[in-house]
């Protein structure tokens, strides 16, 4: 009987095979293009150039390093802020108004265009500069919500009678805080951290409306050079991204402990 | 030292549940090896929690060692609790979960060490202090729990079914060991359990609870032989009840009329209505296999159904509308005629192995 | 004993800190494009405070109404073409075991964890005119002139799959993985075949996941504007798109504004669609299985 189960479906693994080599067409095509003297003509032959040649483009590096700094002080403020959220409602996440609870949802319901658009307003009626604050603050106005769920999670799974234990054992408030339910949640701290890292490093949108003129992060430079056309230079870009993600998910799949924050996207 | 609640009281108004513990008074010996038992919802880990300092209490007090500790907190009562699923910190080794307390005292290195160390080989665990809480057994588990709380030397130690989640053959061992240590350390131990076998083992006393109500305190032999109404008769043990009224007015022994007959019974404090129960204990009512002239109490019935369980056969008999339980030794039960299924046999008993009870609703 | 509710207790400063971030960074921005839908532009190009209507009669015309049904009909067939190939996906890989799981899961991710905008430019180079389609089928002669794929409907369409897919996978995934084999095993001892097994046991157990899962990717699809924006051209615009070029190009605020009102209630509708259909009852339920 269990070996009868076990066996797939020949359908259901045909479909899973054709569906993985077509989500992965595109991709192995950006690495083959940059590889090819003209990436738009197969039989042009084989060069290292273009991938030499982002090397020596300093017009990417700033984007780089602007989007990394954003993802990392938009991830921070969003996992403080969420966490703050998880643990001040944890208790009442199950009787929370409706209206609170809607008001958590929001930002991940509402579309980016929306989102990004709205902000844009605000910060001008505000009469702030748009720039690098504004986009690390946008992002976290939406990452902040998802780090809520998450850490709300980490907190449910924690045994209540762990703060009561450690009350009778004599800590005192803020030693359960920070001997006890810190240290547990924060496997889901940096869970969080890396969801709202991602979600920042990959918006294109938010930081579209709200980074103004003079900033641009990766995905804009790479929004920017689609438009202009074909630069094999992206595509040598792409190739390093590439590698990055697979070299990510592979560190994060080899994690027992870090595998459920990537399942959970 | 002993611990003393009086008059104490809790309701839940807030939560919509009702629940209300009735005005609580026990006095717990120091040494002792208390138990609190009942059904689910009776306010056993009510009362277990307001000792222990988690819940503070609607009225009433608790003393230790005539020190009011009604209002301190957790720590400062002198006392610890070793909680259901022990709530072990994941995030601490062994060692570091049983010195968490000595760590927040900020003791001298050597002064954890030693008695981290000497809570360790007080439950037998000392080899395992390096290990993380993923790496033990449940069993473990429950030992890290009791040197956790035994480390800081509580007065009294407060248990809350601390082993029912443990599989059963492990249960037994860990009964006689918390018995063992309880007496080794001499510290009172409160337990709350909803397993009779386990408090009549366990307990030098115990209380049964109900309702939010403490119905009877004493020793597990006055607990069973001698309960204050049918619901603790039945809550420890088996029990088999017949319903009458008495008749006669003699002083010492009366006469309780039934639908199955008119039985000598003796009067008790706790009887005191018109209607009452005759409450038989199966393992001291017997089966005779033909009828008896000496024998005061006899009521005829069939077998119904008959359960050989090794060391005793369990004898299910009808007799009238009621049916009987009524426990055979293997001993007393091979010196006889074999009984089947259908068979006529005749149930008797001892006057004083009855006991008269007001009926109680449950 | 269960530990009462502690309901009466205040909500601690810290949720505030939270609660107030959201006010202040989400809802209040919404209400302030929300408010700018009902004022007016003036010939001269800044926004009059003159309370009116007429934003949304205007987004009532034949134009835009054919936008936001065209984006509707685009979301659903892309959601549906997504939970039709990402089921079998999801399917296959909560039943694999051992390392053609952890492989199959790794696979899964890359594309999941790769950037945005690339993906769209992975495809973008793909389908176009000189892209590796059109090469291939060029050089083996099945076609003359380069097929149109790219700036038209399809090319919307494959993005929109193609982007969403793993979004779909991953919580049809956890689903299945949730639900208890032994379930499973119990249907087959009461004497149910594969296909009844599936339909009368699986399918009811993780329908409502699977329909939050679709929830979550059809919502952002309604919303979308860099796929149609770079596959689809001017003439597969989506609302969001009408929406940015009125704040952009025409800069009409107040009516870019009203079409982000639209976009909201289209949201609302589907909210309202979840709830109503939603078994054990409501939004939340829903939302926290979606999370969990």
């Amino acid at each position: 009987m269990e070996l009868t189960m076990r066996k797939a479906n020949p359908f259901v693994a045909t479909i899973f095979f054709i569906a993985i080599f077509l989500l992965y067409t595109p991709l192995f095509y950006l690495i083959l293009q940059t590889f090819l003297n003209n990436p738009y003509d197969l039989k042009s032959g084989f060069t290292f150039r273009w991938l030499l040649k982002l090397f020596h483009s300093p017009s990417l590096l700033e984007p780089l390093m602007n989007s990394l700094e954003i993802g990392v002080l938009s991830a921070s403020l969003a996992v403080t802020v969420g966490t703050f959220g998880a643990l001040g409602l944890f208790e009442f996440s199950a009787l929370l108004p409706t209206t609170i609870q809607s008001l958590i949802m929001l930002p991940i319901l509402l579309p980016e265009v929306i989102t990004g658009l709205s902000l844009l307003l605000f910060f001008l009626l505000l009469h702030i500069e748009l720039g690098f604050a504004t986009v690390v603050v946008a992002h976290a106005s939406f990452s902040a919500s998802f780090v809520y769920f998450i850490m709300l999670e980490q907190l449910k799974k924690l045994d209540p009678q762990m703060a009561e234990v450690a009350q009778d054992l004599g800590a005192k408030p803020h030693q359960i805080f920070w001997k006890v339910t810190l240290p547990n949640i924060l496997p889901g701290m940096m869970g969080g951290w890396l969801l709202a890292f991602t979600l920042s490093f990959d918006d294109f949108l938010i930081s579209f409306f709200t980074s103004g003129a003079g900033l641009t992060t990766l995905p804009l430079k790479i929004y920017s050079l689609m438009r202009i056309g074909v630069t094999p230079e992206l595509n040598g870009l792409s190739f390093l991204m590439i590698c990055i993600s697979t070299f990510l998910v592979l560190l994060l799949v080899s994690k027992e402990q870090s595998r459920k924050w990537v399942l959970r996207g | 030292m002993p611990l003393e609640l009086s008059g104490l009281t809790k309701t839940y108004s807030k939560d919509g549940s009702g629940f209300k513990l009735w005005p609580v008074d026990l006095t717990i010996e120091t040494g002792e090896f208390f138990c609190l038992l009942g059904p689910s919802g009776c306010g056993k880990t009510t009362v277990l929690r307001l000792i222990g300092g988690f819940e503070s209490p609607s009225g009433g007090k608790i003393t230790l060692n005539q020190r009011d500790i009604t209002r301190l907190p957790p720590h400062k009562r002198n006392l610890h609790t070793v909680f259901q699923r022990y709530a072990l910190f994941p995030h601490l080794s062994i060692f570091e979960n049983v010195a968490f307390s000595l760590r927040l005292k900020k003791l001298g290195k050597n002064e954890v060490q030693d008695r981290v160390l000497e809570a360790l080989k007080l439950v037998q665990i000392e080899d395992l202090k390096n290990r993380q809480t993923t790496q033990i057994s449940g069993g473990q588990a429950q030992r890290v729990a009791l040197a956790r709380a035994l480390v800081n030397r509580p007065e009294v130690l407060l248990l809350d079914e601390p082993l029912s989640a443990l599989d059963p053959e492990l249960r037994i061992k860990m009964r006689e060991e918390l018995k063992a240590l309880c007496k080794k350390v001499g510290l009172t131990f409160i337990m709350v359990t909803h397993d009779q076998e386990e408090a009549l083992q366990l307990s030098d006393r115990m209380a049964v609870m109900r309702d939010g109500q403490c119905l009877q305190v004493g020793t597990p032999k006055t607990i069973y032989e001698d309960p204050i109404d049918s619901f603790v008769a039945r809550f420890i043990g088996q029990v088999n009840e017949i319903t009458g009224e008495l008749v006669g007015d003699a002083p010492e022994v009366l006469a309780l009329q039934s639908a199955l007959g008119t039985f000598k019974v003796k009067k008790n404090g706790h009887a005191l209505t018109k209607k009452l129960n005759l409450v038989l204990r199966p393992e001291k009512m017997r089966l005779l296999r033909q009828r008896s002239q000496l024998q005061e109490n006899l009521i005829e019935g069939s077998i119904c159904d008959l359960t050989y369980l090794g060391s005793r056969t369990e004898y299910t008999v009808k007799v009238k509308d009621a049916t009987f339980k009524v426990f055979e030794q293997e001993l007393e039960r091979l010196k006889k005629r074999k009984l089947n299924v259908g068979d006529n046999v005749y149930l008797t008993w001892r006057t004083e192995d009855a006991i008269l009870l007001n009926i109680s609703n449950s | 004993m269960n530990t009462p509710l502690k309901s009466s207790k205040p909500i601690p400063l810290t949720a505030l800190v939270f609660i107030g971030w959201l006010f202040l960074m989400t809802f209040i921005p919404f209400l302030i494009i929300l408010g700018m839908s009902f004022l007016e532009r003036t010939p001269l190009g800044t926004i009059s405070f003159h309370l009116s209507f007429n934003n949304y009669l205007r987004s009532f015309q034949y134009i835009y109404i054919k936008v936001l049904l065209k984006t509707v009909w685009l979301a659903l067939v892309a959601t549906l073409s997504c939970l039709a190939i990402g089921f079998p996906v999801a399917y296959y890989l909560a039943r694999s075991r051992g390392w053609l799981k952890q492989l199959g899961l790794v696979l899964l991710f890359i594309p999941f964890w790769t950037n945005f905008i690339l993906r769209v430019y992975g495809l973008v180079s793909l389908l176009g005119n000189h892209g590796l389609i059109n090469q291939l089928l060029l050089e083996w002669g099945l076609i003359k002139t380069p097929l149109e794929i790219l700036y038209t409907r399809t090319g919307v369409y494959l993005g929109l799959l193609y982007n969403y897919l793993p979004f779909l996978v991953v919580p049809i995934f956890s689903s299945l993985e949730k639900l208890d084999p032994a379930l499973r095993e119990a249907g087959f001892d009461l004497g149910a075949n594969r296909i009844q097994v599936f339909w009368k046991v699986v399918v009811p157990n993780i329908k409502e996941g699977v329909f939050v899962g679709s929830l979550f990717v059809f919502i952002p699809m309604l919303g979308e504007y860099v796929i149609p924006d770079l596959l689809g051209g001017a003439k597969e615009a989506f609302l969001g798109n009408v929406m940015v070029s009125q704040f952009f190009v025409m800069q009409d605020w107040p009516f870019g504004s009203a079409i982000a009102g639209m976009l909201s209630l289209l949201l609302l509708i589907t909210l309202w669609i979840q709830t109503r259909w939603s078994r054990i009852g409501g939004f939340r339920n829903g939302i926290d299985n979606a999370k969990s």
